[in-house]
């Protein structure tokens, strides 16, 4: 009898709990979606007004005509706009294909490859990520300085490349994968070369594929470093534009904020359809900026 | 193992242990140059360069520690190091908590909790140039924010980025909104290790999930709380991209932080050796920082 009464408290209390928890739990999950999708609605909205709509007091909230030429405007009427983001694009694009072949080649040496100093080494490269950027700034720009590769794109790529989180990520993967794949292959006689390129690599998709979306949000959205490289304003990059432009352009919010799409859509869209891969590497790369 | 190309079979030898050093080199050089220059030569060069007075223009002259002691009572610097203890005080409590809200939030079995994890991990995504132009036009004396409080009946227009009162804050405020959902990240994949029996034998003692979450999840948490602290810490000192974009460290170095002065020291007043010795002194307080967090927040799981 005793234990009857027993389950019963238990399944009957804890139901009606639940219900009013989840009802709290979806007000709050509601409240903290307002909070970080309102700056974004806003600014679709505001990059929609004229220009003196955007100055109105109090600021509508829906524009009373949409003024698509911002759009168009922002391309046209800042100097550079479309050399910023052909600079952007080629920055990202030649990261992600060096960065993604060097470091899974690196990676993969760590994983399997037993040599003289890789324990050190992977010990010093796990270390360096305690280094601030900021300390290097000036090392960097003066060795940049002597190469020649100041106000010059490659200037921005080759110090990033330095990036040690990437070769992190691979070995650990490389070192997830059954060891079997390769054994079979040596014994065929495959070189480890050709392990490495046929067998290793098409089996390591998932990972390179998380690997460049994290990169490539990195490039795209990179502000401190190109900052320091870049000279002329035909070099730079979409993000440091943008952040001109609100020097140039004080007033014409609706300029900034149109541009800004620019920079922000690709990545948002990045985001939506690659969702998994983006939460993944963000929580184990456990966060950069 | 000794298994080498050609399928040749052979006895381990002294040719085949080189051939395989060779190979991993090969393997491992291509990407070993850049950090070789650009982190290690260039730690060396930092230090170096912090004993020196150095204008790009003329040979750089050795001055020994001049720079740290010039570090020490330069007024700018002193101000810009209580700037970012304020900021790190405030945003990193908040962060931290707001991210454990919000994981804890997810993790419950709500509907659309694929939508709510995607909405609220976009401000993190957006670029620093994006959130920080988005938020100075939203902090305009004419902006949604004054708007959103003279709704709610406070009849203020204040100049939140042009303020010397309100500017930190704003910026706080904006940097909490963008970060948070990245800790939240974190907390969640911790959150999903905890073993379900753990709250199953709970539940039968008869706890209630508020006091599950506060006397099971929290204390099994710890290495992530530890991470989170760390990585926000870490976070707070460089604080660089809203500083530079939105206030340039004003109005009145009401804003300014130790990276935005190793940048206007070295780049645009050109003197490399103090934002050299301005840079040694901000990494050896994160790493000061970063092991007396570690002897105050104990990283074990408290079983």
């Amino acid at each position: 009898m005793a234990t009857i009464a027993r389950t019963q408290t238990v399944a009957v209390e804890p139901r009606f709990r639940f219900r009013i928890s989840r009802v709290i739990f979806l007000v709050l999950a509601i409240i903290v979606t307002a909070l970080a999708l309102t700056p974004f609605t806003l600014t679709v909205s505001g990059s929609f007004k004229t220009k003196s709509e955007i100055l109105d007091w109090p600021p509508t909230i829906i524009p009373t005509v949409l003024q698509w030429q911002n759009y168009v405007e922002v391309w046209t009427n800042s100097h550079y706009f479309p050399e910023w983001i052909f600079n952007s694009i080629r920055l990202a694009g030649f990261h992600l294909l060096v960065y993604l072949a060097i470091c899974s080649a690196a990676g993969y040496a760590f994983a399997r490859l037993k040599f003289p100093g890789s324990t050190v080494l992977f010990i010093a490269i796990l270390g360096s990520i305690m280094i601030p950027g900021q300390v290097l700034w000036v090392p960097k720009f003066l060795i940049l300085n002597q190469l020649g590769l100041v106000d010059n794109w490659l200037g921005i790529a080759f110090p990033d490349l330095a990036e040690v989180f990437g070769v992190f990520f691979m070995t650990q993967f490389f070192k997830s994968l059954p060891k079997e794949l390769e054994e079979a292959a040596s014994i065929d006689g495959a070189s480890v070369f050709r392990t490495f390129r046929s067998i290793i690599l098409p089996n390591a998709y998932p990972a390179l594929a998380a690997l460049a979306i994290l990169r490539f949000q990195g490039e795209w959205n990179a502000f401190q470093w190109p900052l320091i490289v870049v000279r002329s304003p035909q070099n730079l990059t979409l993000p440091l534009g943008l952040a001109s432009f609100q020097g140039l352009f004080g007033v014409n919010w609706n300029w900034v904020l149109a541009g800004a799409m620019f920079n922000a859509v690709p990545i948002i869209l990045l985001v939506i359809f690659f969702q998994k891969y983006f939460i993944r590497s963000a929580a184990s790369s456990a966060v950069k900026g | 193992m000794a298994v080498l190309a050609g399928g040749a079979v052979r006895r381990p030898s002294r040719f085949g242990y080189w051939r395989r050093w060779l190979t991993a080199y090969i393997f491992i050089a291509p990407w070993l140059l850049f950090p070789l220059v650009f982190i290690a030569g260039a730690i060396v060069l930092a230090f170096y360069f912090s004993l020196t007075n150095y204008d790009l223009l003329s040979d750089p002259v050795f001055v020994g520690l001049d720079n740290y002691k010039r570090a020490m009572s330069d007024e700018s610097f002193l101000h810009a190091l209580r700037n970012v203890a304020t900021y790190t005080a405030v945003v990193v409590p908040s962060q931290t908590f707001i991210g454990l809200v919000m994981a804890a939030i997810l993790n419950q079995k709500l509907p659309w909790r694929r939508f709510f994890r995607v909405a609220w991990y976009l401000p993190c995504v957006a670029s620093s140039v994006v959130t920080t132009l988005i938020f100075m036009w939203l902090f305009l004396p004419d902006g949604f924010i004054n708007a959103a409080l003279n709704f709610v009946g406070i009849g203020v227009r204040i100049n939140w980025l042009g303020d010397e009162a309100t500017a930190l804050p704003s910026i706080m405020f904006m940097n909490i909104w963008a970060t948070a959902a990245t800790f939240m990240l974190i907390f969640l994949a911790a959150m999903q290790d905890v073993p379900g029996p753990i709250y199953e034998a709970a539940d039968l003692d008869g706890a209630g999930p508020i006091r599950q979450f506060f006397q099971i999840t929290i204390p099994l948490m710890r290495p992530a709380i530890f991470l989170v602290v760390l990585l926000g810490t870490i976070g707070c000192f460089q604080l660089y991209d809203q500083v530079k974009i939105a206030t340039n460290g004003g109005p009145n170095e009401a804003t300014l932080t130790v990276t935005y002065l190793i940048w206007k020291e070295g780049f645009r007043d050109l003197n490399m050796g103090y934002a050299s010795a301005l840079g040694v002194i901000l990494f050896v307080g994160i790493f000061v920082v970063s092991l007396v967090q570690r002897r105050f927040l104990d990283v074990r799981p408290d079983y």
